[in-house]
């Protein structure tokens, strides 16, 4: 039988351009923070979990990132493991801090994820992150991110009557949530016209419809729930987490996105509740049209559903299902490493109402959901975490 | 097609180049003799059925597009913008990123799914030491 698991502390720096930082110093800074949001000394950590994606191509600090990290805040003799799985790097150490916390192993242990995407070369950049896909194959005949959303962006407007303005309607919606995020990248809010009228990157994508580059910490403190009221009055608790590679069917329907499926039914099935009650969620928008297809794959609704909700309001702060209430990828920023650890922490304030200007309404139930990497048009790996209120 | 020394295929294995106009190019797959899966690029086994030593094929000459997009913001080395799609083999049930030989101003009137195509191989892009990487690509076929 698994044991539940809760967060009792947070930490997250606004994400940015830092180019002066080094991981190391971004990282001290949100670990050192989470602790002391839990009240928790140093010497309590029983394991340490750090995401990390691109620092092999972009820093010199390879390898031992999490022990160089961790280190420098107390935390020594436990077991540390570096995690890096693309987009879904933060969010694989929360997987695996959450099962080995659940299985028993330890009581308590800090998962944190660091980027530092910005190093003076954009190019440099665009090409370790490339390093997501398969650079064997598809990068040699010209396909990188925003064309493998592209491609899929295009064939919803076949087969679904999507518009380039329901895609827009994600880009407002988030930055405006992001202008109420002191932790956003941007906080500017963006007009039908401007997204329509902004650079276009790959047809029907608008550089105002793909996430940012940008550096970025955050960092969560778990432990066993029976553990978690000596530290917080206001514990959340991951009621379940689930993880998915992706199926590689050549001929599948790429509107489609079956790999948010499988990760969404284990980690439905570990949380014992379902679509139905999920109340706000953490998506992962890297492209406007990412969030689309991952609210639906996901089962948050039904496939082809999602104009409908963008055209009625219900996935805004004060709608029936809000989506992104920080900002999201789009706004609040993207430092690959960094993005699920983050969700985590805004699942985190908005349970316990914390969120100020942002603050959802009904917080009882939360999903996280980042997905990373891409492969012959379908995900590499997607992570759903569902939480609720320990309190 | 002549590589000359300044050329390189991005990946041996791919496909058959012929040296001139006389033969048709096409691209090399492997199938499995048991299930029927067809593998592109090769495979020298069949994870589903476990077997080994798989035969080689061509890739049928039959291709039509399922979606594209033109790009503005490519990979490091293409030349923007330029056409690029999932291009389907309906006989093999094989799917192909590809670069669509096509003028990115006119494609999106131009291009559809279900768009008839045929290989043609050529320079994809320049690297960064100067050479030019050398692949397949689709042109429409006018009906």
């Amino acid at each position: 039988m698994l044991r539940e698991v809760a967060m009792i502390g947070v930490g997250m720096i606004r994400f940015g351009k830092y180019l002066e930082k080094t991981p190391k110093d971004l990282g001290r800074v949100v670990c050192w923070d989470a602790l002391k949001c839990a009240g928790i000394n140093p010497k309590m950590i029983e394991a340490g979990y750090m995401a990390n994606a691109a620092g092999g191509a972009l820093t010199s600090q390879t390898m031992v990132l999490g022990e160089v990290v961790f280190r420098e805040v107390g935390i020594t003799r436990v077991p540390i493991a570096n995690f890096e799985n693309a987009c879904a790097s933060g969010s694989t150490a929360i997987y695996q801090a959450w099962h080995d916390i659940a299985a028993g192993y330890h009581d308590f242990a800090i998962v944190a994820g660091v980027e530092k995407l910005y190093c003076g070369d954009s190019q440099r950049t665009m090409a370790a992150l490339a390093g997501a896909g398969d650079s064997e194959l598809e990068m040699s005949v010209g396909v990188n991110f925003p064309a493998h959303w592209a491609l899929r962006a295009t064939k919803r407007m076949e087969l679904f009557g999507t518009t380039r303005s329901h895609y827009a309607k994600i880009t407002i919606k988030n930055h405006h949530n992001g202008c109420l995020n002191p932790r956003s990248q941007y906080q500017k809010e963006f007009t039908m016209e401007d997204v329509m009228n902004a650079r276009m990157i790959a047809t029907p994508l608008s550089v105002l419809e793909c996430s940012p580059i940008g550096d970025g910490a955050a960092c969560v403190i778990l432990c066993a729930a029976s553990k978690a009221h000596q530290y917080t009055d206001k514990p959340v608790i991951i009621a379940g987490c689930g993880m998915s590679s992706g199926g590689y069917v050549e001929t599948r329907d790429i509107t489609y996105n079956d790999i948010e499926r499988g990760a969404a039914v284990a980690a439905f099935e570990a949380a014992g509740v379902g679509p139905e009650d999920i109340n706000f969620a953490e998506v992962h928008d890297c492209f406007t049209i990412a969030e689309m297809m991952r609210v639906e794959g996901m089962g948050l609704c039904e496939v082809g559903q999602y104009d409908y909700m963008l055209d009625h309001g219900e996935v805004e702060i004060g709608g029936r299902l809000p989506i992104n209430p920080s900002g999201g990828l789009l706004a609040k920023g993207h430092p690959v490493g960094a993005t699920g650890v983050a969700q985590l922490c805004e699942i985190f304030w908005q349970m316990r109402g914390e969120a100020g200007k942002r603050q959802v309404k009904n917080t009882k139930v939360g999903l996280a959901h980042t997905s990373g990497g891409g492969i012959a048009g379908d995900g590499a790996a997607s992570v759903v975490t569902i939480a609720k209120r320990g309190f | 097609m002549q590589l000359n020394e300044n050329q390189k295929v991005f990946k041996e294995g791919l496909m058959y180049i012929p040296a001139d106009d006389t033969e048709k190019p096409h691209l090399i797959a492997s199938k499995c003799p048991k299930c029927g899966k067809v593998y592109f690029p090769q495979k020298d086994f069949c994870p589903t059925c476990m077997v080994e030593d798989l035969p080689e094929i061509s890739l049928d000459s039959e291709a039509v597009l399922y979606t594209f997009t033109i790009v503005s913001m490519g990979v490091r080395g293409f030349k923007t913008p330029y056409v690029l799609g999932w291009v389907d083999i309906p006989k093999d049930g094989v799917r192909i990123a590809a670069q669509i030989l096509c003028d990115p101003d006119t494609a999106a009137e131009k291009l559809h799914s279900g768009t008839k195509l045929r290989l043609d191989i050529g320079v994809l892009r320049t690297m960064e030491d100067g050479t030019e990487s050398v692949g397949y690509r689709f042109v429409p076929v006018e009906d």
